[in-house]
């Protein structure tokens, strides 16, 4: 029946299979929306549900991700502007704002693998507040940190290092 | 598990994120960390210096910066500007080379900067704080005139001419501290250009302008000056403002200002606003009109904006925007302590953010400071 709303399921790269709305996932991922495009032609058996394989994301993060979409893109859920509220000033916040908050503040190794995914599933204002949030974690932190943080290796000579310093101090 | 196969595709030096998604997070990142985080290692700092990253940083991040020029008696630190952010944090600080010098104006990354009383007269570009002196003495043209000039001041306005690219610098030069004849006279000179570098004299404007610096302004290659008209002609006429095009190098005619004012009760100075010319209107310490030229062959001008102002009686009347901002606020300098104040009109409020000091010159910086090296160290 046409009123009665359509579910499709994603597989994340570990085998297991999350139930979402077609409706919402389409709004939010430009990348799944593309999916069941390609796939439509084949399914006019409306009885018939869709799997679709997310082989870059887990399982874990993927019901993360999914955590955020109904949140954000289920019309009956959201309220107010749904879009451009990062960078409103302060005591101007999204009702999201607050939830948004909350799921950011996560360890490193999860907020970057949401970083990713983010990216893979092209679902914009996900990668927009990852990514502001791990630019917030650069903040805070001293270089040493953000290198043992980030997992990097200072490749740098000790001359070179002395003049990064002199060249950028006012920035110290 | 994603976190080990991003792991697994690490480079040396490039740690757990590759580096287009690096450049996603930098660019939302303020200059100053950004220069902080060069540190890092080899790769990040090749990003953070890339001119492409740089310019698409610019891009997303459009936050004027505010030069403020300090005067040397009531700060003796050795300090010619600070260039400070609109929270009023000192971003940069750039150190005097002389005694007696003192900043003028700003254009992109250029600053003028003017030793005593202005007869000579450097550029320092901001942000390789390299320095060029200009020709000291009138110009050959101008040379004849020598013992009417023997004591002179310059107003200087330093533009660009859009269509070139090139900097040029007007001044006009008055002999009002000794002489009995009073005159003007003007003089261009092309910064980087292919031409002599000299002074070049040029016809001086028909009617006297005012030397201050506020009553004057560069926006698009056209230095506009107030008129210094009598008190009597101010209050029947309205203002009138010369303009010199930077291009073609002559005068053009005389524009009318929206109003006629007494001068003893307000203060008019010339401000460029969202690309605009603005004639500031402020009424005692109470409110501050912002009139746009609008259509200038109409010499049509609208008044796009009345601020109150709600300065104290020791601000001497002073207040003149700088710029607004995209939510309709007016970054405001402020009277005689150098208040930086945001007005926002529509709820009728403001912040002051900083407390700059009694200045000399103040400016916009709209060049790039991720390009900026220190050298106030």
């Amino acid at each position: 029946m046409a009123s009665e709303k359509k579910v499709v399921f994603l597989r994340s790269s570990d085998g297991e299979a999350f139930e979402v709305s077609e409706e919402v996932i389409s709004a939010a991922s430009v990348t799944i929306k593309g999916m069941i495009d390609e796939e439509s032609p084949s399914r006019a058996d409306t009885a018939a549900t869709t799997t679709l394989a997310i082989p870059n994301v887990t399982a874990a993060t993927l019901s993360r991700v999914l955590h955020y979409v109904n949140k954000h893109f289920d019309a009956a859920a959201v309220v107010g502007r749904p879009d451009d509220y990062i960078f409103c000033a302060p005591g101007d916040e999204h009702p999201l704002a607050r939830f948004d908050d909350d799921f950011v503040d996560v360890d490193n190794d999860t907020l970057i693998d949401l970083v990713h995914a983010a990216e893979y599933l092209h679902i914009k204002k996900l990668f927009d507040l990852t990514c502001k949030a791990v630019a917030d974690k650069l903040k805070g932190r001293t270089i040493d940190q953000i290198r043992e943080t980030f997992g990097i290796v200072n490749d740098y000579t000790v001359e070179e290092e002395v003049e990064v310093y002199r060249e950028n101090s006012w920035a110290f | 598990m994603a976190s080990s196969t991003l792991r697994s595709r690490t480079q040396a030096g490039e740690g757990v994120l590759p580096i287009d998604t690096l450049y996603e997070i930098l660019i939302r990142l303020p200059v100053k960390d950004l220069c902080r985080l060069r540190a890092v290692c080899r790769p990040w700092r090749s990003l953070l210096s890339d001119p492409q990253f740089i310019a698409a940083h610019a891009t997303r991040h459009r936050r004027p910066l505010i030069v403020a020029g300090h005067d040397k008696s009531f700060r003796d630190d050795g300090i010619l500007c600070d260039i400070i952010d609109l929270s009023g944090r000192v971003i940069k600080q750039i150190i005097r080379s002389t005694e007696d010098e003192w900043l003028i104006s700003t254009q992109r990354n250029l600053a003028c900067i003017a030793k005593g009383t202005s007869k000579s007269c450097q550029l320092l570009n901001l942000v390789t704080g390299d320095r060029f002196s200009l020709p000291e003495g009138l110009s050959q043209e101008h040379t004849p005139r020598k013992l009417d000039f023997m004591n002179y001041r310059a107003s200087v306005a330093l533009g660009q001419v859009a269509s070139t690219g090139e900097f040029k610098l007007l001044r006009v030069i008055d002999n009002a501290f000794f002489s009995s004849r009073y005159m003007q006279l003007c003089e261009v000179f092309t910064f980087g250009g292919s031409g002599d570098a000299r002074w070049r004299g040029k016809k001086a404007a028909q009617d006297r302008v005012d030397m201050s610096p506020l009553s004057r302004v560069v926006i698009d290659g056209v230095v506009y000056f107030l008129l210094d008209e009598d008190l009597i002609n101010r209050q029947v006429l309205p203002k009138g403002i010369a303009s010199f095009d930077l291009l073609t190098e002559e005068w053009r005619s005389i524009l009318r200002g929206p109003v006629s004012i007494p001068a003893y009760y307000s203060n008019l100075s010339l401000a460029a606003l969202n690309g605009s010319l603005v004639l500031v209107h402020c009424m005692l310490h109470v409110s501050m009109d912002l009139w746009f030229l609008v259509d200038t062959e109409k010499n049509l001008w609208v008044r796009k904006h009345t601020v109150e102002i709600n300065l104290s009686i020791h601000d001497e009347f002073l207040a003149h925007p700088l710029v607004i901002l995209k939510n309709g606020s007016i970054v405001t300098y402020i009277g005689s302590r150098g208040l930086l104040r945001i007005y926002n009109p529509r709820i009728n409020t403001y912040t002051d953010v900083a407390e700059m000091g009694s200045r000399v010159g103040i400016g916009l910086y709209t060049g790039n400071l991720l390009s900026i090296a220190n050298d106030a160290i």
